[in-house]
């Protein structure tokens, strides 16, 4: 699905990712963990396409139409629209624009994009309702401003919700778990989870294990100095929940 | 009697002598007269004023201004089809048109609504009324040196709109008075209305054969009262029905609310790009009064917007929001003043603008707090949504604040998108044009949300969506 080869990025002039390699196949769920500064949030915005970060060296290639393509000059927007999707640590509030409006038209970008019909707007409203009992949102959600006087939760909860609609064939999703309750992960893993499938792929990156007990990866890596140091399986975020990252380093 | 130095309104002498001839009213005559007098005296504002330091008023003086006394049928045609056909008029409302400055009875239907509690007349129609010869309602707010184009509509008084919202009285249907400015590029230079004839034939300038309709000059007058615990909603509407038009609107608004009365009030100016607009309102506010106001802005070359407020009683609650979205070389002005004289005052001001290509925006919120007003609270700020590369903000607080215990704030931000918020749209398959667009569309909306009348925002929106496309 993704095949990241020897990525170095930067951003302001400081050279954040070095060397970074990664590969993810279809149906597989991957996580990244890794101390502050290593690397994690820069990877995500590489991979959306943040216009303030740059490839210096490597590349990203992504299946489009069943051939493997460089997706390092492609526009945020023509990324999202093969079906890449960020969730974002800390998605922005944007006062006036409407959430579930603004979903709509994201969605029929994608739909458009992809040769399929677009859908109206009463057809969408029952669409984006039922989605939004998997993650037990309430209705006022639809008529609010985007992220607009969310609390941290339901941000969160509002990114998995667009993932959901959108339904995307390669998700990263950067520290989901941070500002989410429990009871909360729990509803939003669940969101998650049921998107996974063998057609698509999933990052999971995250500070800490606790969320990889409701999301269970296939792979685990750990990011430190902007690479790779260490891949194994779900027990190496145990045991990193465990003995911390100073033992990879050596 | 001279109006300027510089004749920048064209035969204004034989103008007066006209509106003479047509109505004897004598105290009429006297208003124009002081109207004329004061304005002569002052002049157009300067930089050196500095109420007008961002605003030079001076190339007025190189303007030479028409009244149209008469509209050509085919502008009148133009506007059936408008009224026909756009939403913006709408037979849901009590609609006063005038057109060209004068005013248009077979456009108005309030006459055909008779609304209980809702008095509305034109100045003629007023100056057959008992109270009508004495003008007392137009004699009582003279204006002074600090305004002088309220001086100037005074001596081009001859028609405006007075409406009278009766005690206890709610009317429903929003009151909608349009300033339609219209003549069209062939008809500019050859259109004779009736006064012009008579001007050339007064000047015995029979080598013209035609006169001209080209810059019209436009005197809006409105007056509202609201009496005790009424209730009403007025929109208050000035725009073209051709883009590029050159000429000059000069609107004064007086609004006067008694003890208890509430009244939502909606300024919509989109007049052609070329043409100047001037506007004044003044209102007074009574005991526990509502004022409610919106002030939208997307035309003119040039426009200056005063709010001139004073609370006659106390506990009074005011609302001043506007937004204003401006491109190319446009120029807005918006100057507000809400004097505090009585205790427990509310006042709350949010002035939002857009500004693309090298456009300019001047914003001087003055808030006055006297000693007696104790326990006020007032609030202003003006965000600026900077998107072209050449645009500039001018933005200035003004509070004077004699009275100690008071609650007071003011903010003012002027900048351009955040590039986090398009990325994360952009993340969403949104085109980046698009996403600009969505952006300045939500920045307008925070505020026009703020209008709780759906009717008014989609009539506004009409405007805003042209005026951003450029973006």
């Amino acid at each position: 699905m993704i095949e990241i080869k020897d990525l170095h990025a930067e951003v302001n002039g400081n050279q954040i990712l070095r060397g970074l390699n990664l590969t993810i196949g279809a149906g597989e769920v991957h996580a990244i963990m890794g101390p502050n500064g290593s690397g994690k949030s820069t990877l995500t915005k590489i991979i959306g396409g943040h216009p303030d970060y740059h490839v210096t060296r490597g590349e990203i290639l992504y299946d489009i139409n069943l051939k493997k393509r460089n997706i390092i000059d492609m526009d945020p927007e023509e990324r999202a629209r093969e079906g890449i999707f960020i969730a974002f640590q800390y998605p922005v509030e944007i006062p006036g624009v409407n959430a579930s409006e603004f979903l709509r038209a994201s969605f029929n970008e994608i739909c458009h994009h992809q040769g399929a019909e677009e859908m109206d707007p009463l057809d969408f409203d029952d669409f984006l309702r039922e989605k939004m009992k998997v993650l037990e949102m309430d209705d006022k959600y639809i008529h609010r401003s985007l992220n607009v006087d969310f609390s941290g939760g339901e941000k969160k909860r509002n990114e998995v919700l667009q993932m959901i609609i959108l339904n995307p064939r390669f998700s990263v999703l950067d520290e989901t778990d941070s500002g989410l309750d429990v009871d909360s992960m729990r509803v939003v893993a669940n969101g998650v989870n049921r998107l996974r499938s063998k057609h698509n792929a999933m990052l999971v990156i995250t500070h800490y294990q606790r969320l990889l007990n409701y999301i269970v990866p296939d792979f685990v890596h750990i990011l430190e100095g902007g690479r790779i140091i260490k891949s194994g399986e779900k027990d190496l975020a145990l045991a990193v929940e465990d003995k911390g990252y100073d033992w990879l380093k050596k | 009697m001279i109006i300027n130095k510089k004749p920048f309104i064209q035969d204004y002498d034989l103008y007066v002598q006209y509106l003479a001839t047509r109505e004897k009213n004598a105290a009429l005559q006297e208003l124009r007269r002081q109207g004329a007098e004061l304005f002569s005296r002052v002049g157009l504002p300067s930089k050196s004023s500095e109420d007008w330091r961002y605003t030079d008023m001076q190339f007025l003086n190189d303007h030479k201004f028409n009244v149209c006394m008469s509209t050509p049928r085919t502008e009148l045609e133009n506007m059936r089809e408008y009224c026909t056909n756009r939403k913006y008029y709408s037979h849901d409302d009590i609609n006063i048109v005038f057109v060209n400055g004068m005013f248009s009875s077979e456009f108005s239907d309030y006459l055909n609504k008779s609304i209980s509690g809702l008095e509305v007349l034109t100045l003629q129609e007023y100056l057959k009324q008992e109270d009508g010869i004495q003008l007392d309602i137009l004699r009582r707010n003279p204006f002074d040196h600090h305004f002088p184009f309220g001086a100037l509509n005074q001596a081009m008084l001859h028609d405006g709109t007075i409406i009278k919202i009766r005690k206890g009285a709610t009317i429903e249907p929003i009151i909608h008075i349009i300033h339609v400015t219209t003549i069209s590029q062939p008809l500019r230079k050859n259109h004779c209305c009736e006064f012009q004839l008579q001007a050339n034939a007064d000047k015995k300038q029979n080598r013209f054969k035609v006169c001209s309709c080209d810059e019209l000059i436009t005197s809006p007058r409105t007056i509202i009262v609201a009496e005790d615990h009424a209730k009403a909603k007025v929109l208050e509407s000035h725009f073209s029905l051709i883009p590029d038009i050159e000429y000059f609107s000069n609107a004064v608004t007086d609004i006067s609310l008694q003890p208890r009365s509430e009244l939502q009030y909606y300024k919509s100016q989109n007049e052609s790009l070329k043409a100047y607009h001037v506007g004044l309102t003044r209102v007074w506010q009574e005991e526990e009064s509502n004022f409610d106001s919106f002030s939208f802005m997307t035309g003119s070359a040039l426009a200056r917007n005063n709010i001139d407020l004073v609370t006659n009683g106390p506990r009074t609650r005011t609302t001043l929001n506007a937004l204003y979205s401006v491109n190319g070389k446009q120029h807005v002005d918006n100057h507000t003043s809400i004097d505090h004289r009585h205790p427990s005052a509310e006042s709350y001001q949010f002035y939002k603008g857009i500004l693309n290509g090298s456009s300019r925006a001047v914003f001087n919120g003055r808030i006055i707090v006297r000693s007696e007003a104790q326990k006020t609270k007032s609030y202003q700020l003006n965000n600026n949504l900077v998107a072209g590369k050449h645009c500039r903000v001018d933005t200035k607080p003004q509070l004077e604040i004699f009275a100690n215990d008071v609650k007071c704030s003011h903010g003012a931000t002027s900048g351009q998108l955040n590039p986090d918020e398009i990325f994360y749209l952009q993340t969403r398959a949104i085109q980046k044009r698009d996403a600009i667009k969505m952006l300045s569309h939500g920045f307008a909306d925070e505020i026009l949300n703020k209008i709780p009348l759906q009717a008014v925002r989609e009539k506004l929106r009409i405007f805003l969506t042209p005026s951003l496309l450029t973006i």
